[in-house]
């Protein structure tokens, strides 16, 4: 099977010796397992430095046949150039198999690895060593194990999908976890057809788009793209991949002018009128027993509480993100059960049922991206909830969030875009410059002996998005919460903690310790730490590089207000000095400010993040803002026992 | 090795009744109070019959009727059940009652979806998992969950185990019935229990009872959890698997029928067999000869985990290995087995146990504990065993994941359990020495030279597959490197450990500074764990593995800066760890050594010991965290 050299007459060798590729279009043509010098040659990625594997080239062509299924050929070539990335020699294509909707055929696949003597070992996949299993009802992958992967190793590989129409043309990535030398897609769309594209790049990296009118396809190439990492304070790397989003608009064929929707306004008609989607809102459940058993004497926002609050105590879901209703709101309602448009169109009708304005509003989670406004694409959308309006405050409600309180906006929503699907309001709801911010508030009293035991109290309150997020945590897990807490300040020996506020939307968590600690003492000096439960003990933006955005989700702010009250015989050195810090565009700022009131040290800190989040160009603005004030956090106070 | 999956949410299992019986307790205001501290659930009934007709079939039915006294307990409303070939789903109803005992929902077979299961390793396997997620009329509610399932060929038999850490049993049995001919074996972990055995004509009948049974926390980081659950466990005399008869009598017939798996007539043709022979051709001894093929192996193989036919017992064949270069643990030990036997040399696959908590295999009970293989070879002094799925051991170490516990050798004669051997603390060793250059505007430079032996080296060989960011996160992350604002790293030389040059720039080495007092940390590479928390522990807490680290710094002082005072040599020491810090200063140089020392000599701390280790470990971290004082003239 396996055959040494078979192909070494045929290796071309490129003049490029770092491997960067700028326009080398012949390689796209070599045939599978024909290996390049260069190629060979490659220990590292010019651009990625250790990076365990680059892929050299990523391509695809789409294209209809005659039934206008969409067909798409894809190939895949990449080297190891670490053991860690051998494991990329176990491949796996996931595939929407719902109703047969794609197929996986005519995979081929050859590695082409260097053996110990020098030599090249050519190695083929044989087909029965490819498998294929169903994940569950919507999802199956296609798997297979390449032979003879190791360090060195060129993997290529190709495969052919085909799905049952257009609606799989959804996008192409040029960016992957690790880099890529050259990605090309070319796309022929069904004759006479109408589509449109959008592009999300950076502008730094140039993009190729070569637009053939006469063989009704287009081509896009982006060359020399590094990996990108999962990183901290970050929605999903995915969402900051070099890219092209697709969206046919329309064809004509034998039977006539077929148009998809290309307008926002066009959208909001066309899903009004699904009977997936707009009949199921605008069902009547003003029968059901839960409208019913309500009052006639509620408020709008009394109804609108109850009936949330019903929805997402009794509605299961079943994990699956859809737009469209699978069974009917009122099967759902018998059912207990269903996607997450079941169980908020559901939401939505019971809240028309019972006269409360409320409207069915399209969401892209912080993990799926923010959608682009030009396109109304609804691919770009993961889930629909309900928007509510009474008396002109706004309320966005989602039956599958357990924990959100129904005056705020899921933290999956923050700092993304929504689009409210009504005839008369359509429009974009931006889930950004909200009231509510991430609010940690710490207060302590501390004393110490004259042998250096200080013994504490201190109360530790998390406020709106911090609550929401830190009473998640404490659901899941008690003791792990606990100990992340007090992960930071091992040199506390906590004799007592307590917690109130879990399970009240309208109280703050408010955590209480009692502690002691033995100070640390350095060259005769006792070292006061100051710095307790703020979470800013160390800079949590450590790389050098960055490629996502900064997103904290919600605006920050944080105080700390302490007392350490020292032994008559003791001398404070010079306190650290008052400080105030503000970053270059004013959008942080960090202060420090002590005060010695006779034997008692005040001690107020404060933090202030005024807004969500920070493009990624502005990652080393605050990577050094959050380095000072961690600095600042963590010059201790000194005394001296007489 | 395959991990065999049962039911993945629910730790225990469930099955049937007669449901006018229990219709009352269907209803969670029912539930005794006594039963309700610490739990987040109740099983008012918690019972298994198993049916064993013969040695090839048995079905089980399940009956649990769980009441749910909070959201924290809405795992349980997540059902799965694991199917294969030979592992049929015959029936399942699970009713959902409110707290009044209302039934508010009703689900059968067809609600259930059934997608491939994923073990956490596998890239291929035949199993199957059906899941069904039912709605809870909110809190408190109860499922009564009934299912049967059949079972065509197997191993083992079902345990039943009693999950009480988070929930409480009011009604706990377990029954089976079984041909006397073929009969049993059977004992109880952490349950002091016995079964009432009855003879029904041809029939076996045993019967497990409990009530009343209170929650009980498990501790974490301890051994694995079933090492603490009370449990009754069966085990076959006699078993069948896909046409395969095997006899759990003893370790000698398991290991036998084990064996015949792993048996080739004729792994390797020409030419491969001469290529093999000469590779070892130059090679003196035996031991160089088992090094030069595994060297081989790990230089070529990957390990990959691809679980079909015979329940993932049997080998892919050396053939398919040697071509595709691939395999799981079974393949590439077997592989590496008969590499060895074209050198002439004899050895055995051995089934263990892997990973650094698990529960060891009883002498006195025959079963099977085991999801590992690796390969002992037997030699005239010593033995050599390998771990064939790892691609950095040394020929000879196998590390905590499987060093020092029970392994079933498989041999002609059938199955041996011996032990492996256990690595001494100082085989898991890392040795830094750095040099730190203090400039004289308090920066400072810091180069790093690491060698590290053993277990320790893993973490370095995992850094070293890293990329530049990963790296510089991980030695911040997991080394508490004071973060530098240069750092580049190199992989040492040395085949005999792991090296690392490390070379760290800081604009400002000094942590913070008064007056003319600058104060340095002392120590650049923390020894300490900082993990463990104090607290009382009735079980055992269990490291990854012991250790000896040593770290030995020298700071060179610029000139116009000297040490205001040294800090003295200081010791610590338990029964089980050990701490060791000593300074020597030269004035004339302006030069400090610091050498310091920690060894964790077990990895197993009983709990009586456990609050000393914390404590230690709690002074070991303040004196890393003392500072260098520098006065500036």
């Amino acid at each position: 099977m396996n055959t040494i050299l078979r192909f070494k007459g045929l290796l071309m060798v490129l003049l490029c010796t770092t491997l960067c590729y700028s326009g080398f279009a012949q390689l796209e043509d070599i045939n599978l397992g024909i290996v390049l010098e260069d190629e060979l040659k490659l220990k590292e990625c010019s651009f990625d430095k250790n990076a365990d594997a680059v892929i050299l080239l990523d391509k695809a062509a789409s294209y209809f046949n005659d039934e206008y299924n969409l067909i798409t050929e894809r190939r895949i070539r990449l080297k190891i150039l670490k053991e860690k990335g051998v494991e990329r020699g176990n491949v796996s294509i996931p595939y929407y198999s719902n109703n047969g909707f794609e197929v996986i055929t005519g995979i081929e696949a050859v590695v082409v690895s260097p053996e110990e003597n020098g030599n090249l070992k050519v190695s083929a996949l044989e087909k029965k060593n490819i498998y294929n299993r169903k994940v569950n009802s919507l999802y199956s992958e296609v798997k297979f194990a390449l032979p003879n992967v190791k360090v060195g190793s060129v993997i290529d590989y190709r495969y052919k999908s085909t799905m049952k129409n257009y609606v799989g043309l959804k996008k192409w990535d040029f960016q992957s976890d690790i880099p890529i030398l050259v990605s090309s897609y070319t796309v022929a769309p069904i004759p006479n057809s109408e589509f449109n594209y959008s592009v999300y790049k950076k502008t730094y990296f140039p993009i190729k788009i070569d637009m053939d009118k006469s063989a009704g396809r287009v081509r896009f190439e982006m060359n020399n793209i590094p990996g990108i990492r999962d990183e901290v304070y970050s929605t999903s790397p995915a969402n900051f991949f070099q890219r092209v989003n697709f969206q046919l608009s329309g064809y004509t064929d034998y039977y006539g002018k077929h148009s998809y929707t290309t307008t926002w306004e066009q959208l909001t008609k066309e899903l009004l009128q699904q009977k997936e989607f707009g009949t199921q809102v605008n069902k009547d459940l003003s029968g059901s027993d839960i409208i019913k058993r309500l009052p006639s004497s509620l408020s709008a926002l009394e109804k609108m509480k109850a009936l949330f609050n019903f929805v997402r105590s009794e509605m299961v879901w079943n994990d699956i993100y859809s737009k469209y209703s699978d069974e009917g709101v009122k099967t759902t309602l018998e059912k207990k059960k269903g996607n997450t448009a079941d169980i908020n169109l559901l939401l939505v009708s019971l809240l028309k049922s019972a006269g409360v304005e409320a409207y069915p509003l399209l969401v892209s989670e912080r993990r799926n991206g923010i959608i682009d406004t030009t396109y109304s694409y609804l691919d770009q959308f993961d889930k629909v909830i309900a928007y509510v309006n009474i008396d002109g405050t706004p309320y966005v409600l989602d039956g599958t969030d357990k924990y959100t309180p129904f005056f705020m906006v899921s933290p999956d929503l923050l700092n993304t875009i929504g689009f409210l699907v009504d005839k008369k309001k359509r429009g974009f709801v931006y889930f950004s410059n909200l009231p509510h911010k991430d609010v940690d508030l710490v207060s302590f009293y501390n004393s110490i002996s004259e042998s250096g035991v200080m013994s504490g109290e201190a109360s530790v309150r998390n406020e709106q998005y911090a609550k929401l997020y830190k009473e998640e945590r404490y659901r899941l897990d008690t003791v792990k919460y606990r100990e992340a807490l007090l992960k930071s300040y091992p040199f506390l020996n906590v004799d007592s903690f307590s917690i109130a506020g879990v399970g009240n939307d309208s109280a703050a968590l408010v955590q209480t310790l009692k502690y002691s600690s033995t100070l640390k003492k350095s060259g005769g000096y006792y070292l006061v730490n100051y710095n307790l439960f703020t979470g800013f003990n160390e800079n949590p933006f450590i790389t050098q590089q960055r490629f996502t955005d900064i997103d904290f989700g919600a605006r920050y702010l944080a105080s700390v207000a302490g007392t350490f009250t020292y032994p008559p015989s003791w001398v404070p050195e010079q306190l650290p000095a008052n400080k105030t810090l503000v970053s270059p565009d004013r959008t942080m700022s960090v202060s420090r400010a002590m005060q010695k009131d006779g034997n008692t040290i005040n001690v107020l800190l404060s933090v202030k993040i005024n807004k969500e989040s920070y493009s990624a160009e502005e990652y080393d603005m605050v990577k050094a803002f959050f380095s000072q004030m961690t600095d600042l956090f963590n010059e201790p106070i000194l005394f001296k026992a007489k | 090795m395959r991990r065999r999956l049962l039911f993945l949410a629910c730790s225990s299992f469930v099955l049937f009744a007669h449901a006018q019986d229990i219709s009352l307790s269907l209803s969670a205001l029912t539930v005794p109070e006594a039963l309700k501290k610490d739990a987040n659930a109740v099983y008012r009934l918690d019972e298994g019959l198993l049916d064993i007709r013969s040695s090839s079939a048995y079905t089980f039915k399940v009956h649990q009727v769980v009441t749910l006294l909070n959201a924290r307990a809405a795992y349980y409303l997540d059902h799965h059940l694991g199917v294969d070939k030979f592992r049929k789903v015959e029936k399942v109803n699970i009713r959902m009652f409110d707290a009044l005992g209302h039934l508010t929902g009703a689900y059968d077979k067809k609600d259930f979806e059934t997608g491939a299961a994923y073990d956490g390793i596998s890239l291929v396997t035949d199993d199957k998992v059906m899941h069904l997620k039912t709605p809870a009329p909110g809190y408190p509610c109860t499922a009564d969950i009934q299912y049967t399932i059949n079972v065509s060929g197997y191993i083992e038999l079902p345990n039943w185990f009693v999950n009480n850490h988070d929930a409480s049993t009011e009604v706990f049995r377990f029954e089976v019935r079984v041909p006397g001919e073929i009969d049993i074996r059977q004992r109880t972990l952490n349950f002091d229990i016995t079964p009432k055995v009855e003879t029904e004509g041809a029939l076996k009948h045993y019967v497990w009872e409990a009530k009343n049974i209170q929650v009980k926390k498990l501790e974490a980081d301890g051994f694995e959890t079933a090492l603490y659950l009370p449990q009754v466990e069966v085990a076959p005399n006699a078993f069948e698997y896909d046409g395969y008869k095997g006899s759990f009598k003893s370790w000698k017939d398991f290991g036998q029928w084990n064996y015949q798996l792993y048996e080739e007539k004729n792994p390797f043709a020409e030419p491969r067999l001469s290529e093999i022979r000469d590779m070892v051709r130059s090679a003196g001894t035996e031991k160089e000869k088992i090094a030069i093929l595994y060297h081989h192996l790990q230089k070529n193989m990957r390990y990959v985990s691809i679980q079909l036919g015979i329940g993932g017992f049997k080998p892919f064949a050396v053939r398919f290995v040697d071509d595709k270069r691939y395999g799981d643990c079974k393949a590439l030990t077997n592989y590496m087995r008969y590499l060895l036997k074209v050198a002439g040399i004899k050895s055995y696959p051995a089934l263990i146990n892997a990973g650094t908590n698990k529960i060891p295999a009883d002498p006195q009970f025959p079963s099977d504990p085991f999801n590992h293989v690796i390969l002992c070879v037997p030699g005239a002094k010593d033995t050599t065993w390998l771990e064939c799925t790892s691609n950095t051991n040394k020929a000879g170490e196998l590390g905590s994941f499987t060093e020092n516990r029970k392994a079933l050798l498989l041999t002609e004669e059938g199955g041996v359990l011996v032990n492996t051997p256990a690595s001494s603390y100082h085989s898991n060793r890392v040795v830094i020495q750095n040099e730190v250059q203090i400039g004289e505007d308090g920066g400072g430079q810091v180069l790093s030279q690491i060698s590290s032996w053993g277990d320790a080296a893993s973490f370095y060989e995992y850094v070293k597959q890293l990329s530049d960011d990963e790296q510089r996160e991980a030695l911040i992350r997991y080394l508490q490197y004071k973060e530098p604002e240069g750092l580049e790293m190199q992989a040492g030389e040395g085949s005999e450990y792991t090296g690392l040059h490390i070379k760290r720039s800081y604009p400002k080495l000094y942590d913070f500074s008064a007056g003319n007092k600058y104060f340095f940390p002392l120590c650049l590479d923390k020894l300490g764990d900082r993990t463990l928390q104090a607290a009382r522990r009735e079980t055992e807490y269990v490291f990854s593995y012991p250790y000896e680290k040593t770290d030995s710094t020298i700071f060179l002082l610029p000139a116009g800066f000297s040490a205001e005072s040294i800090p003295a040599d200081k010791e610590l020491a338990t029964e089980l760890t050990l701490y060791k810090r000593s300074f020597v200063w030269d004035k004339a140089a302006n030069k400090l050594l610091v050498v310091s020392c920690l060894a964790l000599k077990s990895r197993v701390i009983p709990p009586a010991r456990y609050g000393a280790v914390v404590q230690f470990f709690k002074e070991v971290a303040e004196l890393e965290d003392e500072n260098l004082i520098l006065l500036k003239q």
